[in-house]
């Protein structure tokens, strides 16, 4: 019986190719990091002027650093890049001097014109930054992202030309100065730019560099990429290689906090040219400034960060490797803590949450404190039947908020009236009115929908997520017991979740936001007409009259009434619905030192270390009653 | 032999280009263009977006290009993971996948192999019946039941095997468990019925009565044979091992293309979903054809058309 | 070439080709009858059913009914009967009326939607706003005293056994054998309203797949020559698309905003697209086997008819296909449902199963998995679910093997 053992014989050898190929595709035994933690989903990008969350944001202020950084316990902003700075009398002018000793992560110095270099980047159009309007407290910086729209006869221009098509995508084509004499409209969406260069007037046509490349232009027009206001106009000047001026357009009394949120961070220009976008974000190809750079990224796995060598603290960064690992179920995330593999975790899935907060003695990894942040939907007020404020404060006043805290949010969240979360000094929040199901009913009868009956419909959209489902579903029930109407749920991931509220493509929409800074202006500047984050499609004049004029206002108590007032009109309109506002949930290891609970959940991992046989309470626990 | 793969080169390139014209018109037929849902653009710079990435061409056209840069192997850049292109996406996560998809299937054939062979031999005591019961526990539990008390017992009770991640191997050994159950399962059952079809043959009772032994019997003889229908279970068993891979990585957070996969299409990722799914018929001839490679050579009747 | 390779699968799994007509069916039937954990499995199988079908009678708790004070309440077995179960009589007498007043205002909004056809397109939308929110609030008025005690949307047969339920045994109700989930809504109950649709699910998925495949194949099989050809090519190159895949991005794709709403308006929501979509995935098993069995018949037949005199082709046809093709589809059947049931638990998984407040067992399982922690362990989440779903699945195959081994005596034990 040859054959027989012949195919046996292929049998098991099957086999063990098999199990060799496995074994070699595991891949090297990874060294355990000095720390772990996890951020809950993988990050979009690593590019500091491409993000907006708080994962990313996580990632961002480790491996970069603006000219300021916060300090870890109370936030407010400390020395980074800038050993110091000036600020004029009447607040405008700032102006910052860079250490000596700054360097990129290859060794090069960092110099004001990295600054200049990525400011003009982040506030350039065709980076499309989504957090580019927090730069324009920077005087003119606005007009200069608007591009084409933001500028008029007169102004001074810069006229960026094409390149060939197959130009690495982060270079600027050459540019021109010039002046504006008229513009011109050519068609949809097509402009022509008629300006004075030197001592001719030449009409420029703002097209692709592939159109550039194979047409003709326009009779006596001549290609370009875009046609900006001329970036020296914007409020953002290099003095000298250690030196920057910021000028203001109005005074800003949280302008130094907003300068250490990441997206102020610089990027390296020659990096950036060299690989394009976004492959200079590469592991192998990143340059960055902070205390630790990018090792290696795996996608979904986790992100590897190594102790920066050429940063100006690295004395005082006392852990060498950091694991930032992507894991989107926050049960295994707990999981993954309680057996020690993580040192970090910043969520809790609310049934064990219940659990651990009830033991005793109190846990020595678990202190939920609150924090400066809000949790509310969206209505899209220009749908029906939202439209209709009576029916918006029906189903406001239909909500049993604190059945949602208490039943469903063991962590101690509060309930909420407000926008702006409690917690900042000298405001005071202003509410809708509390839950009462009889006016609600009575107004949605007003609205036409007697008990409910021919409500549309709407569905609750939320980002997937346990606890995000649970409390759809309980204001689900609540508005079907009280009001007698039939909603639907609907959950989509983060990222088409986020492309849906700026599509408007929804009726009620879930969203948390996290304060920027420490004042009350980073939740009320969401609701501007034009505000970046208002999906709601709501406006008021008299709320935006408030607003604009509250940056304007130097007197710090007139200032807040002014917001105050703001928040009374968006409270009494009804476009969004608070429910609650957060309490931190991060369970770290007691043998994790420097970890703060602050003001806006803000942990940066360079001011953390290790203590492996601390047995005290860390840092981490204070505040326990 | 030669004329063989060159038939079946053929009509992989024909599935595969079924799938990609699936794909791509479910793709489009949504609504709104990919770009249309990022933040409002200035007229201008939405004007190049759309040229650059071909938007402004009729349906048609930008269909021949797309299918244009997928024959060169360019699948383009990931929608939602801004800095990835596709094929860095699965050039990660491919080595992974496999890996826990070989592991797969060993623990399928090996486990399976065994019980229901040992099934047939002891067959009708309660060695029997306990092993078929466990058998098609298997079949009948969703797999993602099977991982979630897999994880209670040998994650939480008894602290064995880590709760997830990747790295080591032995984060490796659950999930590959987990996957593969309900196949050890199918092939326990078919290898005990196979198994006892051969026992009854007359070459066995021949070499029975010639006095040979019976575990010499059962591995030498008998097993081959009944060897056979295992092997033509094993393309299907691929097949469902791929799906499940997208619930098994899930829940033990492993980055292999399931994860990338489910998140890709829950995201409306459509780039990486569809350079996904191309790669997924790929994988799924490639394993069919290896199947039917084996088939021949543990059977030298069956010809190879 | 594929189709060859399919040839040993089918011969594991599925019975050669009997030979005579009628007689075969009863033989199979009294070795079905013998063979015990079968006729066991069978009658598991058929109690289900009914009291799946006969749910709205029985004096459960409603499925939908949020008492979050109670949740994650362990299973209770005392006091057995709860008495907070009140249908409000009142509100279903005055429903006709209401209704009637309702349904002649339709016919006028109707009447108007038809002109506005022809006219501008806002009036147009008005128009068909009118009309379907006349349509809601008809809807809502009907279901709302249902509504209101926790059910999902009731169909008439759904609403009058409720009514009958109410009649029978008043306010009582099972207290929470299985425990009770997050927002505090009775697991049995859940339980008896998901094997509803789950069963449904399996059921009508497989009966799809069943009327394409055997459509599909019994045409090919009888036409032959390069039609049949042709059309099993096609299947060939179907059976090798990753078809889960393109489903996963097919629902996702149908879960749009715009496009979900319009599919709501028409009455096709999450459930019914399934039927039509994972029926047409597993259709492709049974064309080929049809096909097979029809193309051997149809030499047999032409033979016969050869001989015969005159008689009708088509009642031959029909007279030997159909018990030749019914143990085939009967073999199918049992191994598909199960197949179907677990695909739909998968698609629970990753969240495009069916939405609340509908309920299927694949939710109601994945909602125990996804709150096990290392601290906590809903156990009667997991549990209940778990037992559902595996006896029933068991049962499937169990009958399954049985009825394989009933029409095929040479795949038995030998």
């Amino acid at each position: 019986m040859p054959t027989n053992r012949r195919s046996i014989i292929a049998w098991l050898l099957l086999l063990g190719v098999g199990a060799g190929i496995a074994w070699s595709l595991v891949g090297s035994d990874l060294p355990k990091a000095d720390f772990t933690f996890i951020n809950p989903s993988e990050v979009k990008s690593v590019d500091p002027a491409l993000i907006t969350g708080q994962p990313e944001g996580r990632i961002a202020s480790a491996i970069f650093e603006g000219l300021l950084r916060y300090h870890p316990e109370t936030l407010d902003p400390i020395p980074g890049v800038a050993e110091r700075w000036e600020i004029s009398d009447d607040g405008l002018v700032y102006t910052f001097y860079l250490r000596d000793n700054a360097k990129w992560s290859d060794g090069t110095p960092l110099t004001a014109h990295d600054f200049h270099y990525s400011m003009r980047r982040f506030l350039d159009p065709r980076t499309a930054a989504e957090y580019a309007y927090q730069a324009w407290y920077l005087k003119n910086a606005r007009r200069y992202s608007q591009g084409g729209s933001g500028i008029e006869p007169g102004d001074a221009v810069e006229i960026e030309l094409n390149l060939p098509v197959d130009a690495v995508n982060t270079k600027r084509g050459e540019v021109l100065l010039a002046k504006l004499v008229r513009v011109e409209e050519r068609g949809e969406d097509e402009r022509t730019f008629i300006v004075q260069l030197g001592d001719e007037e030449v009409a420029f046509c703002p097209t692709d560099d592939k159109t550039a490349a194979t047409s003709e232009p326009p009779k006596d027009c001549r290609w370009c990429r875009q046609v900006l206001l001329d970036f020296r106009e914007v409020g953002y000047e290099v003095v000298d290689d250690r030196t920057l001026r910021l000028t203001l357009e109005h005074p800003t009394p949280f302008f130094l906090g907003l300068l250490a949120f990441y997206p102020f961070s610089p990027v390296n220009q020659a990096c950036l040219e060299k690989h394009g976008s976004p492959t200079w974000t590469d592991d192998e190809h990143i340059v960055t400034n902070g205390p630790y750079y990018m090792e290696f990224r795996r996608i979904r796995d986790r992100i590897r960060l190594k102790k920066n060598e050429h940063h100006w603290d690295r004395d005082n960064v006392k852990l060498d490797v950091i694991d930032a690992l992507s894991i989107e179920s926050i049960t295994t995330g707990l999981n993954l803590f309680m057996t020690g593999e993580v040192d970090w975790i910043t969520e809790v899935p609310p049934p064990a949450m219940r659990v651990l907060l009830k033991e005793q003695p109190p846990r020595d990894d678990l202190n939920p404190q609150p924090f400066l942040s809000s949790y509310f939907f969206y209505f899209n007020t220009k749908r029906k039947p939202l439209d209709d404020i009576r029916v918006r404060k029906a189903l406001s006043l239909a909500l049993n908020r604190e059945e949602i805290t208490k039943r469903l949010l063991p962590g101690g969240d509060l309930p909420s009236y407000s926008l702006v979360p409690p917690g900042i000094p000298g405001y005071t929040q202003q509410k809708c009115a509390p839950e009462d199901p009889d006016e609600a009913r009575r107004l949605l009868a007003e609205a036409g929908y007697p008990e409910g009956r021919g409500f549309p419909r709407i569905d609750i959209l939320y980002n997937s997520h346990e606890s995000h489902q649970a409390i759809a579903e309980l204001m689900r029930k609540q508005w079907q017991r009280e009001l007698g109407i039939s909603v639907r749920t609907r959950n989509e991931e983060w990222a088409s979740y986020l492309a849906s509220l700026q599509q408007q493509q929804f009726n009620i929409a879930r969203r948390g936001w996290i304060a920027d800074y420490n004042d009350p202006n980073t939740f009320i500047d969401m609701f501007l007409s034009d505000g970046e984050q208002n999906n709601t499609g709501w406006a008021n004049a008299e709320y935006d009259k408030l607003v604009k004029g509250s940056s304007y206002e130097l007197d710090p108590e007139k200032r807040l009434r002014m917001l105050e007032q703001a928040e009374r009109i968006l409270m009494d309109e009804l476009p969004i619905l608070p429910v609650y506002s957060y309490v931190s949930k991060n369970m770290v290891k007691p043998h994790v030192r420097g970890f703060y609970n602050n003001s806006r959940d803000d942990h940066a991992v360079w001011s953390l270390w290790i203590d492996p046989d601390y047995k005290g309470p860390n840092e981490f626990l204070r505040g326990r009653e | 032999m030669i004329g063989f793969m060159f038939r079946r080169l053929l009509w992989m390139a024909v599935t595969l280009w079924v799938v990609f014209t699936i794909s791509f018109f479910l793709m489009r037929s949504v609504p709104g263009g990919p770009f249309d849902r990022e933040r409002a653009l200035e007229p201008e710079i939405k004007k190049n977006i759309e040229k650059r990435y071909n938007l402004d061409k009729p349906l048609i056209q930008q269909y021949f290009i797309e299918l244009g840069n997928v024959c060169r192997g360019d699948l383009g850049y990931s929608f939602r993971l801004g800095d990835y292109t596709v094929n860095q996406v699965i050039a990660e996560g491919l080595p992974i996948s496999v890996a826990l998809g070989v592991l797969a299937l060993i623990f399928a054939t090996s486990l399976g192999l065994i019980a229901g062979v040992t099934s047939a031999v002891f067959r009708g005591t309660w060695t029997d019946v306990t092993l078929m019961l466990i058998a098609t526990l298997g079949i009948a539990l969703p797999n993602f039941v099977i991982a979630g008390i897999c994880i209670i017992l040998f994650v939480f009770k008894l602290p064995i095997f880590p709760a997830g991640g990747w790295g080591d191997f032995n984060q490796l050994l659950l999930p590959a468990f987990c996957l593969g159950a309900p196949y050890a399962a199918y092939v326990a059952r078919i290898a005990r019925t196979s198994m006892l079809d051969v026992l009854s043959q007359d070459h066995i009772r021949t070499a029975r009565a010639k006095g040979v032994g019976p575990v010499r019997v059962v591995i030498v003889h008998a097993l081959r044979g009944a060897l056979l229908p295992v092997v033509s279970f094993l393309g299907p068993a691929v097949a469902g091992i791929l799906t499940g891979s997208l619930v098994v990585e899930q829940i033990f957070a492993i980055p292999g293309l399931g994860s990338h996969f489910v998140q890709a299409a829950l995201q409306r990722d459509y780039t990486l979903a569809m350079g996904l799914v191309l790669l997924y018929t790929v994988l799924l001839y490639v394993m069919n054809w290896i199947v039917d490679l084996s088939y021949a050579v543990l059977d030298p009747r069956v010809e190879l058309e | 070439m594929s189709s060859d390779i399919a040839k040993p699968i089918a011969a594991v799994a599925l019975p050669r080709q009997p030979t005579k007509g009628m007689s075969l069916s009863q033989d199979a039937w009294r070795r079905l009858r013998k063979n015990r954990v079968a006729m066991l499995s069978l009658a598991v199988l058929v109690i289900i059913c009914l009291l799946a079908f006969l749910t709205p009678l029985l004096p459960l708790q409603a499925p939908d009914f949020a008492q979050t004070e109670l949740q994650y309440a362990e299973p209770v077995a005392s006091p057995f009967w709860l008495h907070t179960f009140k249908l409000d009589e009142e509100a279903i007498a005055r429903t006709p009326k209401l209704v009637e007043k309702l349904q002649s205002e339709l016919v006028t909004l109707e009447k108007n939607f038809a002109a506005a056809r022809d006219k501008s397109d806002e009036e147009y939308h008005t128009a068909r706003d009118a009309l379907r929110r006349r349509e809601a609030e008809i809807q809502d008025t009907i279901q709302a005293p249902y509504r209101k005690l926790g059910f999902p949307n009731l169909g008439g047969l759904s609403r009058s056994l409720v009514r009958t339920r109410y009649a029978l045994f008043g306010d009582r109700s099972i207290n929470s054998l299985c425990g009770r989930d997050v927002l505090g809504r009775d697991t049995l109950s859940r339980l008896f309203w998901g094997a509803r649709i789950s069963l449904l699910v399996g059921l009508v998925a497989t009966i799809v797949s069943l009327v394409i495949g055997v459509t599909y194949g019994a045409v090919s099989g009888y036409c032959g020559g390069w039609i049949d050809d042709a059309m099993m090519r096609f299947v060939d190159v179907l059976y090798s698309v990753p078809f889960i895949f393109v489903v996963i991005f097919l629902l996702t794709i149908l879960g749009e905003e715009r496009i979900a709403d319009e599919l709501a308006y028409w009455g096709i929501d999450r459930i019914t697209v399934f039927f039509l979509v994972v029926g047409a995935i597993y259709w492709l098993t049974m064309a080929r086997v049809v096909r097979g069995q029809v193309m051997s018949l149809k030499h047999e037949l032409f033979v016969e008819a050869a001989r015969s005199l005159g008689a009708s082709q088509t009642r031959i046809i029909f007279l030997h296909l159909m018990p030749n093709l019914l143990s085939v589809v009967l073999v199918y059947l049992t191994l598909t449902i199960p197949r179907v049931m677990l695909f739909e638990a998968f698609l629970s998984f990753l969240g495009l199963g069916v939405e609340p407040p509908d309920v299927s067992w694949g939710l109601l399982a994945n909602e125990g998995i996804k709150v096990i922690t290392p601290v906590k362990i809903y156990w009667w989440l997991i549990l209940f679910p778990s037992i559902a779903l595996g006896s029933t699945l068991l049962a499937l195959n169990f009958l399954g093997d049985g009825v394989r081994d009933a029409l095929d005596p040479r795949l038995r034990d030998g």
